[in-house]
């Protein structure tokens, strides 16, 4: 099954074998708390077709931004 | 063999991160020399969450730290440079040879240290930000003139194209609204050990297996990325 990931949030599911990355977005914006704007990686290689089919041994991820504070 | 470290940005994560750090350093045969580098001066609104002395309002923050930390640590070589990194004076700052720890909370010198340290031949980078409970670190590595690892605004055009700005271009007005922007001590602390924990990998020559850590200290998780 391919795992999801953004931030420190991550999730294996068989749901999204074999659908779009646009799709498996949509299903799990709320869950992983993704916004639209974020880079994909899928294997830690960025891609921009949101139309990629994903396979059962794919790793998705969407970049979240980084923190900006701190001092 | 690291000639010298510097941490920029003595706030909520640097005046937590150079004490442990200092405290690391002064017993062990590791580097002696660190750099502290902030323009910022410490507010009252400050001592709710950073590592320092009410007594020491209104003081610049790199020399305040610097007298704190000699007084702790007396192997330690500890030079302030009470300045704000910029495109001037990074250069002078950052050298060869450097691990650099980066506490900044604008993405606007976050970049002018990344592109500085892509110019190196062998440096260390280890930049930490968060929000109110949760952040990340990242880890940007050259050795012998090869990086290995993407450089930390690479995934991040938040880093690569900053819509906000250098604080040395900021009015004191906008500083000050800087300092009240709303933080929590844990998350500041939790940045700073994830952020240690990745130098100490790095200087005991362990495999590092990442180049990136989310976290969120609500559920009190860290996750750690390849790139």
């Amino acid at each position: 099954m391919a795992k999801f990931i953004c931030g420190c949030n991550e999730t294996d599911v068989t749901t999204f074998d074999g659908r779009a990355v646009s799709e498996a977005r949509n299903g799990l914006r709320q869950a992983l708390n993704i916004s639209d704007d974020m880079k994909v990686l899928l294997n830690s290689n960025e891609i921009t077709d949101m139309n990629t089919v994903i396979r059962a041994d794919d790793e998705i991820e969407w970049v979240k931004p980084g923190g900006v504070k701190g001092n | 063999m690291t000639e010298k470290i510097v941490v920029i940005g003595l706030g909520g994560i640097g005046s937590f991160l150079a004490l442990v750090l200092c405290r690391y350093l002064n017993f062990t045969n590791h580097c002696k020399k660190i750099v502290l580098v902030d323009g910022d001066r410490y507010g009252r609104e400050n001592f709710v969450r950073q590592n320092i002395s009410a007594l020491e309002e209104t003081k610049n923050k790199a020399e305040a730290q610097s007298v704190y930390l000699r007084s702790l640590f007396n192997t330690l070589t500890i030079v302030p440079v009470p300045e704000f990194v910029t495109e001037k004076n990074v250069a002078e700052i950052i050298t060869d040879k450097s691990v650099v720890f980066l506490a900044v909370d604008n993405h606007a010198t976050r970049k002018i240290v990344s592109e500085r340290c892509q110019r190196l031949q062998d440096i260390v980078l280890i930049s930490g930000g968060n929000e109110i409970s949760d952040g990340n670190i990242q880890v940007y590595i050259k050795k012998n003139g090869r990086s290995r690892n993407p450089p930390i605004e690479k995934f991040h055009p938040e880093i690569a194209q900053p819509k906000d700005k250098n604080p040395a271009e900021l009015s004191c007005e906008e500083l000050a609204r800087l300092s009240g922007s709303e933080q929590i001590i844990f998350t500041n602390l939790t940045a700073a050990c994830l952020m240690l924990n990745a130098f100490y990998t790095i200087v005991a020559e362990k495999p590092l297996r990442y180049a990136e850590v989310y976290f969120d200290i609500e559920p009190n998780k860290a996750l750690p990325h390849q790139r």
